[in-house]
C-alpha cells in the first residue's frame, strides 16, 4: 500500500484539474473549496506517507510501468526514499495551506478558474518532479512547474497598472506578462543545459533510473573519468539546471522579476516549492559525484561540490546585500528567498568537501529546505496580506501599522525571527547546522561570507519589520484611512487561519528543532551510508558547538541591534547617516542598481541581439532589397514601355470593344476577391476534394 | 487495423484537424495553430512510413526532423507577420484584415 500512496498524490492534483472547469459550471464557491479539497486530499496522502521514515530499512522503495520500450529505454515510475518523502511532504502540506489562504485573497477576482487550475497542475507537477524515480520523468516535471509558474507570474496579463512591480530609477515598471516572459526565458538557459548533462550521463551509463544510477557507478563512473575534463563538463552542465530554477547567481535576476503575480502564488512558487526543486536535484546527484571523488578517486569530482559551495555562498552574500536597499515588500522577500537558497546549496555542496561531512551537509541543507519553506510561505502570507491592507507595494508607504493587523503583526513577527535566526526557531537550528558543516570543512573563506550574510540577513529582516509595522504612520496609511471602504485591518478569515497555522508549525518545528536534526541525521545516514554503501568517516568535530552559537548569535546581534535602533525604535535617523555619508551614498547606489547585473545582461543580450539585428538590416537586407525592388522593377519597366508602344499603334483599336465586356465580367468576378483568405482556402479545399474524388472513381 | 494503418489513420486525423482549425478559426493566430497540427500531422506520417516499411529508418527521421524545422521557421515567419498585421490592422481577425472591397 505505502507505494501507491505515492501514486495517489500524483493523481489527486491531476483530477482536480481535470475538475476544476466542471466545477465552475455550478457556481464559483463551489470550484474554489473543490480545488482547496484535492489539494487537502494531496496533503492527507503525502502525510500517511511519513510513518515510512520511522521503518526507513524499507526504503528505497520503487514502483514502475514500462514507458518507452524502444532502445531507449524509459520506465515511469515513482520512488520513495527518505529526501523524496520529505520534500514531497513540505510541498504537499504548506500547498495545501496557501490554496486556504487563497480563498480569501482571490475572492471575487474574474478569472479565478484559470488561478485553480494552475495552482493544481503546479502542485501535480512538483510532485512529479519529487517523486519521480528518473531522469527523464524529473525532467518533464521540472520543466512544467516552469510552465505553471510562468502561467503564475503572468497571471494578471492584462497588464493593469496596479500589478507592475518595478522601482524608482533606475528600474522601469514590469508588466506581468513581461516578467513571466523573462522568468521562463532565463529558466530555460539552465534547462536547456542540464537537459545536456543528462544525455551525456545516459551515454556513459546506459540508464536513466537513479536507483541503477547509484548502484552501477562502479561501471560507467571510470568510462567517463576516462575522457580528461568529462566530468567537469557534466558538473557545470548538470549544476546549470539547479542554477536557473534555484535563482542562483549568474541566473538569480528573474526571482525579484517574479513577484508581479499574486501573493500566495509568490509564497507557494517563489519562495516553498519550486525554487527549493533545485537543491533537491542537487541532492539527488551528489552521492553519484561523492562515489567518483572518494571510492573511484577520479580527482575532477572535487570541481562538483566547489562549483556549488561558491555559487551557494556569492549568491547568498549578493542577495542578501541587495535587499539591504530595496523597497518593495515583495522584492525584499524575494532577495531574502535567494540568499537562503544559497546557504542550502552551501551546505549542500560542503558535504563532500571530507568523507566525515557528507550526511552533516545533506541533512543541513534538507533541513534548511524544510525550515526555510515553513517560514518563509508564512512571510509571503502575511505580506500579501499587508499589501492589500495598505493598497502599495512600497514598505516606505507603510508604517505602525501593528494597531490595525495585531495578528499578522504576530505571525509575521515568528516568521522574520525565524529568518533572522533566534531560538528556538527552526531557522536558528537549520543555519546553525549549515554554519556548522562549512565551519567542519575549514574553507575558511566560505565561512566568513556566509558569516557576514547572517548580520545582513538579521538588518534588512528587522528593517521591513519595522519599517511595516512600526515607526510613524505614512502619508499613504492615512490617505487610505480617510477613504470609506479602506482596507486597513486584517484580511479575510481564511487569510488569518492560513498565516496562524504555518505560524504555529513553525513554533512546533523550532521546538522539536534538535530531534528533528538528529532524526534527519540518522534518515540520512541510513539513506547514503548502509542503502548506497558510500564510503564515509565518523564525525570528529574540529570546534565545539558553543563556537557556532557564538557566532550565530553574535552576527544576528550584529545585524539586529542598529537596524532596531534605526527603524523599530527610531532613536537613530537614517537619513542624517546617509545624507552625511558620501561611501554610504555610493554603496547605495550600487546595491540599489542591483550590483549592475541586470544592467548589464540587458545591454549584453538585448540591446546586443538588437543591434545586430540592425546590422543584418543595414548590411544585407537593405542590399538584397534594392536589387529584388528596384532592378527588376526597371527592367519590367522597360519592357512595359515597348510593349505600350506596340499597344498603343495596333492593338487599341481592335480591343476598345471588347474592353467594356470584359471590364463586367470583372465586375461580376471580383465578388469573390473580397480578400477573405479564408474564403479562399474552403474554396480551394472543396475543389481539391472535388478532382480528388473524380480521380479517384476515374482510378476504380 | 494494422500499425500501419493505425499511424497514418491518425496522421490523417490531424491533418483534418489542423486544416479545419485554419478554415474555422477567426484569428491569425488560430490559423498558424492549425498550420502547425497539419505540420505535424505529415511528421508523423513519415516517422510511421519509414519505421513500418523495408525503408530504412534514418530516412525517416531525417524527413520528420525536415518538417520540424522548417515548421518552426514558418512560425517565426508567421508570427513575424502577424506582428506586423496587427501593428498596420490593430486587429488579427481574418475576416478584417482586408483592404478589398469585393
Amino acid at each position: 500500500m505505502d507505494i501507491q500512496l505515492a501514486w495517489l498524490c500524483l493523481i489527486w492534483p491531476l483530477i482536480g484539474v481535470i475538475i476544476t472547469p466542471f466545477l465552475a459550471r455550478i457556481n464559483t464557491d463551489v470550484m474554489s473549496y473543490g480545488a482547496v479539497f484535492f489539494s487537502f486530499l494531496t496533503a492527507v496522502t503525502a502525510v500517511m506517507m511519513l510513518p515510512l521514515l520511522f521503518s526507513a530499512e524499507v526504503l528505497p522503495l520503487e514502483s514502475k510501468y514500462i514507458w518507452l520500450s524502444t532502445p531507449v529505454h524509459i520506465t515511469f515510475g515513482v520512488l520513495l526514499d527518505p529526501l523524496s518523502i520529505i520534500v514531497a511532504n513540505v510541498v504537499a502540506v504548506i500547498s495545501f495551506f496557501i490554496m486556504i489562504y487563497c480563498l480569501g485573497y482571490m475572492k471575487g477576482d474574474p478569472d479565478i478558474m484559470r488561478f485553480w487550475m494552475l495552482m493544481n497542475a503546479f502542485i501535480g507537477s512538483m510532485l512529479l518532479l519529487v517523486l519521480a524515480n528518473n531522469l527523464i520523468i524529473i525532467f518533464i516535471g521540472w520543466k512544467l512547474v516552469g510552465l505553471c509558474s510562468y502561467g503564475l507570474i503572468g497571471y494578471y496579463y492584462r497588464d493593469d497598472e496596479k500589478y507592475w512591480i518595478g522601482g524608482p530609477a533606475p528600474f522601469s515598471f514590469d508588466k506581468p506578462s513581461a516578467c513571466g516572459v523573462k522568468a521562463f526565458i532565463v529558466t530555460s538557459v539552465g534547462d536547456m543545459l542540464m537537459l545536456g548533462g543528462i544525455l551525456i550521463i545516459y551515454f556513459y551509463a546506459k540508464t536513466f533510473n537513479i536507483l541503477e544510477l547509484y548502484h552501477t557507478a562502479p561501471e560507467w563512473v571510470p568510462l567517463m573519468a576516462a575522457n580528461p575534463w568529462m566530468i567537469i563538463l557534466v558538473s557545470i552542465l548538470l549544476i546549470a539546471g539547479p542554477v536557473g530554477k534555484s535563482a542562483q547567481f549568474p541566473l538569480h535576476e528573474w526571482l525579484p522579476e517574479a513577484m508581479s503575480g499574486p501573493g500566495p502564488v509568490s509564497a507557494l512558487i517563489h519562495a516553498a516549492t519550486m525554487v527549493k526543486s533545485g537543491v533537491f536535484l542537487i541532492a539527488r546527484f551528489i552521492p553519484i559525484f561523492y562515489y567518483a571523488y572518494w571510492s573511484a578517486g577520479v580527482e575532477e569530482a572535487m570541481y562538483f561540490f566547489l562549483i556549488v559551495a561558491w555559487i551557494g555562498a556569492i549568491t547568498a552574500f549578493l542577495a542578501a546585500s541587495q535587499g539591504l536597499v530595496a523597497l518593495e515588500l515583495k522584492k525584499v522577500l524575494a532577495y531574502s528567498t535567494v540568499s537562503q537558497i544559497g546557504f542550502m546549496m552551501l551546505a549542500m555542496g560542503v558535504s563532500g568537501f571530507s568523507q566525515e561531512l557528507l550526511v552533516k551537509g545533506y541533512m543541513a541543507g534538507t533541513f534548511h529546505l524544510m525550515s526555510h519553506a515553513m517560514f518563509k510561505a508564512c512571510l509571503f502570507l502575511c505580506a500579501g496580506t499587508v499589501i492589500h491592507a495598505a493598497h502599495s507595494i512600497y514598505i516606505n508607504d507603510m508604517g505602525s501599522l501593528k494597531k490595525y493587523m495585531p495578528y499578522t503583526w504576530l505571525f509575521m513577527g515568528l516568521g522574520t525571527l525565524s529568518l533572522i535566526g533566534v531560538p528556538p526557531l527552526p531557522g536558528f537550528w537549520s543555519k546553525e547546522a549549515v554554519l556548522f558543516a562549512t565551519l567542519e570543512s575549514q574553507h575558511y573563506s566560505l565561512f566568513a561570507i556566509v558569516v557576514v550574510t547572517v548580520v545582513f540577513t538579521a538588518f534588512y529582516s528587522t528593517r521591513y519589520f519595522g519599517m511595516i509595522f512600526h515607526g510613524q504612520t505614512s502619508d499613504h496609511v492615512k490617505k487610505e484611512l480617510s477613504k470609506p471602504h479602506h482596507h486597513v485591518h486584517e484580511g479575510y478569515f481564511p487569510q488569518t487561519f492560513a498565516c496562524g497555522a504555518l505560524a504555529v508549525g513553525i513554533v512546533t518545528f523550532g521546538l522539536l528543532g534538535m530531534k528533528a536534526e538528529y532524526a534527519l541525521y540518522d534518515l540520512f545516514t541510513i539513506q547514503l551510508v548502509n542503502d548506497l554503501g558510500l564510503a564515509v568517516q565518523s564525525f570528529d568535530p574540529l570546534y565545539p558547538k558553543i563556537v557556532i552559537v557564538a557566532f550565530s548569535i553574535g552576527g544576528v546581534l550584529l545585524g539586529v541591534i542598529p537596524a532596531y535602533m534605526f527603524y523599530v525604535s527610531r532613536k537613530w535617523d537614517v537619513n542624517k547617516i546617509y545624507e552625511n555619508s558620501k561611501a554610504v551614498q555610493l554603496v547605495h547606489i550600487f546595491l540599489w542598481n542591483r550590483w549592475y547585473i541586470n544592467n548589464f545582461y540587458n545591454w549584453f543580450f538585448v540591446r546586443g541581439v538588437m543591434n545586430s539585428a540592425r546590422a543584418v538590416a543595414d548590411k544585407i537586407e537593405v542590399a538584397a532589397d534594392s536589387a529584388i525592388n528596384k532592378r527588376i522593377p526597371q527592367a519590367v519597366f522597360g519592357l512595359a514601355k515597348i510593349s505600350n508602344w506596340f499597344d498603343q499603334k495596333a492593338i487599341d483599336g481592335v480591343v476598345d470593344g471588347t474592353a467594356y465586356k470584359v471590364q463586367e465580367t470583372g465586375g461580376i468576378l471580383s465578388r469573390i476577391q473580397a480578400g477573405k483568405i479564408q474564403e479562399y482556402l474552403a474554396l480551394a479545399v472543396i475543389m481539391a476534394l472535388v478532382i480528388g474524388g473524380v480521380i479517384w472513381l476515374m482510378i476504380i | 487495423m494494422s500499425p500501419m494503418t493505425m499511424y497514418q489513420l491518425i496522421a490523417l486525423f490531424l491533418l483534418c484537424i489542423g486544416l479545419f482549425g485554419v478554415m474555422y478559426r477567426r484569428t491569425l493566430v488560430g490559423m498558424i495553430l492549425g498550420i502547425e497540427l497539419m505540420l505535424n500531422g505529415a511528421g508523423l506520417s513519415i516517422m510511421a512510413s519509414a519505421q513500418l516499411t523495408p525503408t530504412p529508418n534514418e530516412i525517416g527521421q531525417i524527413g520528420t526532423l525536415l518538417v520540424m524545422g522548417i515548421a518552426a521557421a514558418e512560425a517565426t515567419l508567421l508570427l513575424a507577420i502577424l506582428l506586423v498585421v496587427s501593428k498596420r490592422f490593430k486587429s488579427v481577425e481574418a475576416a478584417k484584415l482586408t483592404t478589398m472591397r469585393g
